[in-house]
This record gives C-alpha cells, sequence and structure tokens, in this order.
C-alpha cells in the first residue's frame, strides 16, 4: 500500500484477472463503497510469462503470476485500505500474504472443480461448493466463499464486516465493470 | 568397461550358437568377443544459467471523485433545489428499485475520448443499483427498453431519443434528470416542448419525479424576466412560443443551462426558422433531443436538429448511409414492434370510398377549373398555388360545399354507431377545424368533445379528462396540428383519420395516441380515401416519405428513391415545374 493510504469506513475492493488471447493476462481492482459506488481502479498492462517460467514454475506459476505479481502490485497502489478483498480467482488470494486485511475467494462450481482458473460467472448454484485445499469455507452474505487457511481470523472478520451491506449487494457484478475497464484500457 | 560422462555404441561382432524347444532359449556356444579399444574424448561441460527476476508490471488507475463531497447518489440529502422524498413504505403503492435487480450499464459514447471518463462511466454500477441507491421510487416499474434509454441519455451531452412515439421518451428523459440531479452533475435544466404539452410535462414530472419542482415560465414579459433570472428551481419549462419572444433574455442570461431538453424536436427542422436559431442560441452544455419523427420530410430534418446537438456533426450533402453511420452513437430509436412484443396490435382499414355523386361532380369542376387556372399561370405558377388548388379538393372529398353530402361521414357513421353501441371510444382526427365542426353537428347525438387550435389551452385537459373517465363522451375530434402529439388516450381503440396529412409521421403521431403503453386491446385504425381523386395521389406520395425515414432510422439498407420533390408536387396534376418556381416545403 503507498504511504498515503487512508482507511475507508466501508470500501471493499475487487480484485481479478482478465486474460486475453490477444494481449495476455492483466490484473484489475476496483474498491467500492457499501452501495457499489466506486472508489478507486487500477489495472495493471497485460503480461505473458515466457516458455521457460511456464516451465519452471508449473503448477506454481498461477498463485505466483495472479497473487504475488499482479495481486501484490494491484494492491500496492491503493489509496483506500478496503474491509477486505473479493477475488474470483482462487491462485489470487496468495496476495493475501502481502496486505494486513482480509481476502476472500468467491466460491462456484467453475472456479472450484475446474482444473483452470475460471471466474465466476454466474451465480452459485444452490448447492453449496466445497472449499479449495488450503482454504475454510466462510458464508459472503447468501454467497459460498472461502479464506485461505492460513489466516484463520479472516472469517471472523468477514462475518464483521459483512453486516452493513445491502442484503442484496451483488458480489459478481464488480468484476464484469472491471473486465470492461480492462477492455477498454486495452483497446485504447 | 569404465563409466564415462557420455557413451557411445559400440558394435559388438558376436558369434555364437543359439538351441530351442520353443519356449526356451539357450547359448549353445560361448560367444565370441573381439574388443576394440577405443579412445575416449572428454568435451567440457557446459550449464545453462536461467535468471528469472519476475515480470515488471507497470500499472494504470485512478480515485473517484470524493462521493461525500459530491453529492453523491449514496448521499440521503435531496439534490440543489429538489424537496426530500419519505423513504419508501410498505403502505406506498410505488415501487422503488432493489440492488441485484435486472442489470442495465452505462456505456460511454464514442465522442468521449479521454480513457479516464469512459472508465468514469464503464464502472459506474448499473443502472438498477443507482436507482436502489437513492430509494427512487416509480409510480410503475421501467420496461427494460426504458432503463436502456435512460442507460443512453444519463453519459451523453449530445443525445436524440428518438423512439417511436408511445414508449415513453418523457419519463425516461425525467429519470435520467433525475439522476444526474442527484449525481450533482445538473442544476439547471431546460426543457422546451410545444405549448399544449407543457400541462403534460408538468404531470409526468408529479409522477415520475415528484421531489424535482417545475417551474415555468409564462405570464407576462416581467413576470417572465424574473423568472429566468430568479427562480431557482432545478427544472425550468417553457413552450417554443415563449423561447422565441424572450430570445434576447436568453442571451443576455450570464449562466448556462447544465442540459436543454427539446421535447418534439422536429420544431426545429427548419434550420433558419426564427424558433431554430433562438433555441440554438442558447448557452448549455448537454443538449437533448425528444422526438418520434426526427425525419419527417427529408433528411435536412435530422441534420437541422443536430446542428442544435452536435453542429458539424453532420453535413448536408451527405447520403443517407454516411447520415445514419455518422448519428449512429448520438441516436437512439426503438419502435413498438421491437420492443412491446406485448402491447396490442395496431389493426390498419383502408376505407376506399367513392365520392357520392353529388361530390365527384363538384370535386371534378373545381379540379378542372383549377388545373386550367394553374396552366394559365405559366411560369408564374407556384408550390404555393398548387397546395391551394390540393387543399380545396381535399376539403371536397371530406364534405361537398354544396350539398354537404360525404361519403366519408357516411361510413364514419356507421362504424361508429357500432363501436359507441359496444362501449368502445373513437378519436377521429381531420386537419380542418371546418370539417370538425361538421361532424359535431352531425354526431350530436354522441356528445363529441373537441380537441382542437380552438379549444383555449387552459380548457384542453379538462376535455382530455370528460373523455376518459365520462362514459357519456364516446368520441373525440381532434385536429392534427393540436392532438397529434404528447396526450396519452390510450382508453380509446378506434382511430379515424377522416383526412389524411401531408406527413405520415404526423399520422403515425396521432395513431400513438391510442397505440401507446397501457392500451388494453388491439387499436383499429381506419384511413379513409376517396378513390380517383387528389388524396390518393397523395397517398402514394407519403408512402416514399415513409421509405425515406426507414432508409435512416432502420435496419432496412435497400437504397430507395426518398423525398418529396417539386416534380412530385406538380406531378399530382401532370403539371411540369416551371423554372422559376421555388423550392417545396411540404
Amino acid at each position: 500500500m503507498s504511504a498515503s493510504t487512508r482507511k475507508s469506513k466501508n470500501a471493499i475492493g475487487f480484485l481479478t484477472i482478465v486474460e486475453s488471447s490477444e494481449h495476455g493476462i492483466s490484473g484489475g481492482y476496483l474498491a467500492l463503497n457499501s452501495t457499489g459506488h466506486p472508489i478507486e481502479f487500477y489495472c495493471t498492462a497485460p503480461v505473458r510469462p515466457s516458455r521457460t517460467q511456464e516451465i519452471l514454475y508449473g503448477a506454481t506459476l498461477k498463485p505466483y503470476l495472479y497473487g504475488e505479481i499482479l495481486g501484490q502490485t494491484l494492491l500496492s497502489q491503493t489509496q483506500t485500505e478496503p474491509l477486505f478483498v473479493c477475488t474470483n480467482v482462487v491462485e489470487v488470494a496468495t496476495a493475501r500474504q502481502f496486505v494486513p486485511y482480509p481476502m476472500v475467494v468467491l466460491l462456484s462450481r467453475n472456479n472450484v472443480e475446474s482444473p483452470q482458473s475460471l471466474r465466476v460467472d454466474q451465480p452459485t448454484p444452490d448447492q453449496p461448493v466445497p472449499a479449495p485445499l488450503g482454504m475454510v469455507p466462510v458464508q459472503l452474505m447468501n454467497q459460498s466463499a472461502a479464506v485461505l487457511a492460513d489466516h484463520p481470523g479472516d472469517r471472523q472478520l468477514m462475518n464483521d464486516h459483512c453486516t452493513d451491506l445491502h442484503e442484496n449487494f451483488d458480489f459478481h457484478e464488480p468484476f464484469e465493470r472491471i473486465r470492461d475497464a480492462v477492455e477498454e484500457t486495452q483497446n485504447d | 568397461m569404465n563409466t564415462a560422462p557420455s557413451c557411445r555404441t559400440v558394435d559388438l561382432d558376436l558369434h555364437c550358437r543359439v538351441s530351442t524347444d520353443n519356449s526356451r532359449v539357450a547359448l549353445v556356444q560361448k560367444p565370441l568377443t573381439h574388443l576394440i579399444p577405443t579412445n575416449w574424448e572428454f568435451h567440457p561441460v557446459e550449464i545453462a544459467s536461467l535468471h528469472f527476476d519476475g515480470l515488471s508490471v507497470t500499472t494504470y488507475g485512478f480515485t473517484f471523485p470524493d462521493p461525500a463531497l459530491n453529492s453523491d447518489l449514496t448521499s440521503d440529502s435531496p439534490p440543489p433545489g429538489c424537496v426530500a422524498t419519505p423513504p419508501a413504505t410498505a403502505k406506498n403503492t410505488s415501487l422503488a428499485f432493489r440492488a441485484g435487480d435486472r442489470s442495465t450499464k452505462i456505456r460511454p459514447p464514442h465522442n468521449i475520448i479521454k480513457l479516464e471518463d469512459r472508465l468514469y462511466y464503464l464502472l459506474q454500477p448499473p443502472l438498477e443499483t443507482l436507482l436502489a441507491n437513492r430509494s427512487l421510487e416509480f409510480p410503475c416499474t421501467p420496461f427494460a427498453y426504458q432503463l436502456e434509454g435512460i442507460g443512453f441519455l444519463y453519459p451523453r451531452h449530445a443525445a436524440m431519443l428518438a423512439d417511436e412515439m408511445g414508449l415513453g421518451k418523457t419519463m425516461q428523459a425525467i429519470t435520467t434528470i433525475r439522476l444526474l440531479a442527484t449525481a450533482g452533475e445538473v442544476r439547471q435544466v431546460l426543457i422546451i416542448c410545444p405549448k399544449p404539452l407543457v400541462t403534460n410535462w408538468q404531470r409526468e414530472f408529479t409522477r415520475w419525479s415528484p421531489e424535482i419542482p417545475l417551474t415555468i415560465i409564462e405570464g407576462n414579459l416581467k413576470r417572465r424576466e424574473w423568472l429566468w433570472n430568479t427562480a431557482d428551481t432545478l427544472v425550468k419549462l417553457v413552450n417554443y412560443e415563449i423561447v422565441m419572444r424572450d430570445k434576447l433574455l436568453l442571451k443576455k442570461m450570464e449562466s448556462s443551462f447544465d442540459l436543454v431538453v427539446l421535447d418534439e424536436a422536429q420544431r426545429i427542422k427548419t434550420q433558419s426558422s426564427a424558433t431554430s436559431r433562438a433555441i440554438r442560441s442558447i448557452k448549455r452544455c448537454r443538449s437533448w433531443a425528444l422526438t418520434g419523427t426526427p425525419i419527417e420530410n427529408s433528411s435536412e430534418d435530422l441534420c437541422s436538429i443536430f446542428d442544435f446537438l452536435s453542429p458539424g456533426t453532420l453535413r448536408r450533402d451527405w447520403k443517407p448511409g454516411r447520415l445514419r453511420q455518422a448519428t449512429e452513437d448520438y441516436l437512439l430509436r426503438r419502435t413498438k414492434r421491437k420492443v412491446l412484443k406485448e402491447l396490442p396490435p395496431i389493426l390498419y382499414r383502408d376505407a376506399q370510398l367513392s365520392l357520392t355523386s353529388e361530390q365527384m361532380k363538384t370535386y371534378r369542376m373545381a379540379e378542372d377549373d383549377g388545373v386550367v387556372r394553374l396552366a394559365e399561370l405559366g411560369g408564374e405558377v407556384t408550390v404555393q398555388h398548387v397546395f391551394e388548388l390540393i387543399l380545396r379538393l381535399k376539403q371536397i372529398c371530406n364534405f361537398d360545399p354544396s350539398t354537404d353530402r360525404s361519403s366519408k361521414f357516411e361510413r364514419l357513421s356507421v362504424d361508429l354507431e357500432e363501436l359507441v353501441a359496444s362501449g368502445e371510444k373513437a378519436i377521429v382526427f381531420s386537419q380542418w377545424v371546418k370539417s370538425l365542426d361538421n361532424l359535431k353537428r352531425r354526431l350530436s347525438s354522441y356528445c363529441p368533445l373537441e380537441y382542437h387550435g380552438r379549444i383555449p389551452t387552459q380548457r384542453r385537459d379538462d376535455v382530455i379528462q370528460k373523455f376518459r373517465d365520462d362514459p357519456r363522451h364516446q368520441v373525440l375530434l381532434m385536429s392534427y396540428g393540436a392532438g397529434s402529439v404528447g396526450l396519452n388516450l390510450q382508453f380509446a381503440s378506434y382511430v379515424f383519420l377522416f383526412d389524411r396529412w401531408w406527413n405520415p409521421a404526423v399520422e403515425d403521431q396521432a395513431i400513438s395516441r391510442a397505440h401507446r403503453i397501457g392500451a388494453k386491446g388491439p387499436v383499429t385504425v381506419t384511413r379513409f380515401l376517396t378513390q380517383g381523386t387528389v388524396e390518393e395521389r397523395i397517398d402514394e406520395v407519403l408512402r416514399q416519405k415513409r421509405e425515406i425515414f426507414d432508409l435512416i432510422l432502420s435496419d432496412s439498407e435497400t437504397p430507395r428513391n426518398a423525398g418529396l420533390s417539386q416534380q412530385e408536387i406538380f406531378g399530382l396534376f401532370d403539371l411540369r415545374v416551371p423554372t422559376t418556381s421555388t423550392r417545396c416545403a411540404a
């Protein structure tokens, strides 16, 4: 986080990854207030790991690239410290080790059961989704979610912070905004 | 054999005998081996070193204005000039959006160049969330296309909402103004509309945005001057005629309007008209035009409206395809057929009638005489002369001036008898008050109501209310001029076009008074047309005009012959256009 970071009573961060076969992989971060109004936005220029990096990092490439490189870089830019950060990409949660606030992964069949890291494009189906390995489940309003098991305190913090939110707060919609905005910057 | 850092293949020439019993193999004789000494060459080992310093990432971003400082949508206080409305309660019948309802995105227009400005709009929450955050109430749930219209207007500084009549352009404009006001983006809004629609706007504001007070600019000059300069309400409402009269006052105003909305914007279709010039001179930041008929006669109409919206965007010599491309991002048009699939259909009936023998006799005399006179004028003949003849002939098609016979009335009375008996309501349109007077006299048993230029403005709302609420009044006689725009008469299921207007768009407007949101059943439109008369020839010209409209504003790409030329006007009587004749402006 930058030196001038200010605390906000109600900011929620949304962090996601936008992949494009044409441009590469970009990260996007959007901070909203509790009514969905934007506070700040950051995105990265697209990166593309080399073949060597893909081989050497193997299965750890995505957690490294999404969380440590893109996620950490974006979260270091924020001027408003969020109550917590939501992501719809499991591997982004590795950025949690660099920030003092909780990170929560929205769960869906897509991003948990698929071998690929897919975005959460649809609301969670009725059946609860199991938390991925190394994570513990939490309930984010009516949404299945998980936090890293290494940060057990995050679960309680999440529950505390959600009490101020509108019951119909849509945790999926902001990722669409980020995607649109990132694509706009790439086409600029 | 010594071990070595690398191996080579050595061919061993083995000579031996093998015995087998089909399941086992055994050497009968030890193989003879010949060892050939080899010199191994040791190469120095090279190590490939890969340094991985990670990926360098550049970021782009910005912060949004502090909502607390910007009268943001999350704020509980009403915008400047607005009165607070009580929050929605269970008892309240009005509706409020909830976050998470449908998702209508606000997309920035293409003419916003700066990336940061474009992202500002892209990163806003969906319209439904914006509406939910302010607990904005609605008397009924807006249609999805109406929310799209609001999302279209919201980010645009120059926009034309050209929805077909009856789709709720007024509501969309009012709700967008409401949103912009709550976001602190507009503080001074001017709405200009035709005089008969002032009360309609007032009513719609009360319905859709009760917290925003209106100032109606009216009264004598002194009062108007005071209202222009000192009235501290968010929205000022004025008619076109007063804008004309007060153009100097408007010029002198130091502040500019944040938004000027032109209702029935086709009123400025003539670029050189005084009204058009007066309106273009109003200082403003945003300009919106509302019209169901952006093209009444030719593409020139559209260019003139764009001279107000975004000067220089269109050129008059452009072909329809180019105009369409250039206006795409500024113009939103939806038709009922596309967006209101649940709206009942319009059933057209073309009543092709023969004139009564008395009418035909009078008509023939008038036409022959008129054509002879036009021919006698030779090179001096103008479009005006031709129009005069057309109007005279059309009046005869309505009623024979010498015998008062009318084949149209005979048909109308039969139709009315039937529908009145079944409790239905009907609107009869004519372009002449004289024809309406005649109809009123003949239809007195139905207690018909009148709505035309001779009915004082202050009485017109009463007429509409009586027609809607009083079952004794089942017929409304309307002139195209007074009744074709802005009125909601969806409780009438029959429309009669007693005579035809010059312009198909005006006819559509008239029909849309009844065929609009709220219509309970099909609307039957009867178009009277007398055979073998100028009406039939005009009908053909009207059809061609409709094609121009379709070419620029619909999905049709087929190039067609467009426009109402002088040749066509003169051609109604097989006359040739004289070289001195002026340009037609039908």
